[in-house]
């Protein structure tokens, strides 16, 4: 797959695009990330977050304009993970560069959060037993960036009403589910 | 009606500048509006580390390892142990870690999550100024421009960003000032007080202030905000 294919395979959400981009560049990412002081778990681990801040950035058209190469720009955010990685286990010094010079793409999303706070927790369960169809819609609109124009043509609604009362609804769903989980 | 538009169109990020405005100043002035935006705010953060925590799952799931027997692992895990064992070692032994050394390691300030910033755009909204400076690393800029926010409205959220500020300004005693008294308040950043609680006290050498605030993060079974980096960081005291 070229570059650009894969970007918009990347866009429409597709993830057998995504494990085989996983795949393709694993064994050179772990050789280059060698060099470093770090454990294999440590690498896997920044890999795998490398490769989803990567397609965050592509789900956010970030990478429509990209000027490097996929592998380059994977590489990259890569990299800075390693940085703050070592920085974390205090294994690098601030005098060391950090941001490197070369990197042409402004990337915007180079380092990725996983925490969930208690309340965060709470909302995901209540979330998560929300019919399909509401996730679904929240998620679009939430994590995606579709506008509610965008909906409509991807759910095939009838107008925009539509989309913006289903959203109301599942939103209201999800308060009351929220509400019984505390009683 | 109207406000709903407001909201649907602050997440579209479609909002005119006359719209904004009108935004913020309900945001400002009316309680109930103020509640929706912050769920909403919280729901897309919601479903932003849920996607995460599915895709590492599903990455993970394709790692030859994950689908060997557990038998054919254990000489994986057990030098890994061992590896683990002598990191530890020369991590937790090592004489010349000091407090400010620890806080400089783990501190960073808080990301902006309250004002998202268009790039480039020109404006006089005090809001978004303070958070451009604080986003851009602008600290003293950002210092004013939350001193002047906090002039007009007592926000919780606001309290917190200043903290983070005086912390990068090395203003510790200050920002310990304002995340305690902020504590109560701010509902959905209790954690995040305690983290930086933790920092701030561990950076004035006041190690027992530092254990108390990490060890809420240790023991809530219900968040993983900051869990690994508090224990460690834990250990490291100790």
């Amino acid at each position: 797959m070229t570059d650009d294919s894969l970007i918009k395979a990347l866009k429409k959400d597709d993830r057998t695009a995504l494990k085989s981009l996983y795949l393709d560049h694993k064994p050179a990412f772990i050789g280059f990330a060698k060099r470093y002081d770090l454990e294999r778990d440590d690498i896997l681990d920044i890999y795998q977050d490398a490769i989803i801040a990567l397609r965050e950035n592509a789900l956010k058209g970030h990478l429509d304009h990209l000027r490097s190469g996929l592998k380059t720009y994977l590489f990259s955010i890569g990299k800075y993970m390693i940085y703050d990685r070592l920085k974390e286990k205090k294994k690098l010094f601030v005098t060391d560069e950090v941001r490197d010079p070369d990197d042409f793409d402004n990337i915007k999303i180079i380092s990725i959060e996983h925490g969930f706070s208690d309340r965060q927790r709470q909302m995901q369960k209540a979330f998560k037993q929300l019919g399909a169809k509401c996730q679904h819609v929240l998620t679009l609109f939430y994590f995606r960036g579709f506008t509610l124009d965008d909906i409509v043509t991807e759910l095939n609604y009838n107008n925009k009403d539509v989309a913006k009362s289903q959203k109301a609804r599942c939103i209201k769903t999800l308060k009351q589910i929220i509400i019984k989980t505390k009683q | 009606m109207k406000s709903e538009s407001l909201i649907v169109k602050f997440f579209e990020n479609t909002l005119s500048p006359e719209e904004l405005t009108e935004f913020n100043e309900l945001m400002d002035n009316n309680e109930d509006f103020r509640k929706e935006v912050e769920f909403q705010k919280e729901l897309k953060e919601v479903i932003l580390l849920s996607d995460r925590e599915n895709i590492k799952q599903e990455l993970k799931a394709i790692e030859p390892g994950a689908r060997k027997s557990k038998f054919k692992m254990w000489p994986i895990a057990a030098s890994f142990v061992v590896l683990l064992g002598i990191s530890a070692f020369w991590w937790f032994s090592d004489p010349n870690v000091n407090p400010e050394e620890l806080f400089d390691a783990q501190f960073e300030p808080y990301r902006n999550v309250v004002q998202p910033i268009e790039r480039g755009s020109d404006t006089k909204d005090l809001r978004i100024l303070a958070f451009r400076a604080y986003e851009e690393g602008n600290y003293d800029i950002a210092l004013e421009g939350f001193n002047n926010l906090l002039e007009k409205y007592n926000d919780s959220r606001i309290h917190f960003y200043k903290a983070n500020v005086l912390l990068q300004l090395g203003k510790t005693e200050e920002a310990i000032d304002i995340l305690e008294k902020n504590m109560t308040e701010a509902d959905s950043l209790v954690e995040k007080h305690h983290w930086y609680l933790a920092l701030a006290y561990l950076k004035i050498g006041e190690d027992d202030k530092a254990i108390s605030q990490l060890k809420p993060l240790i023991n809530n079974p219900n968040s993983e905000y900051k869990k690994k980096e508090a224990q460690a960081l834990l250990n490291k005291i100790n």
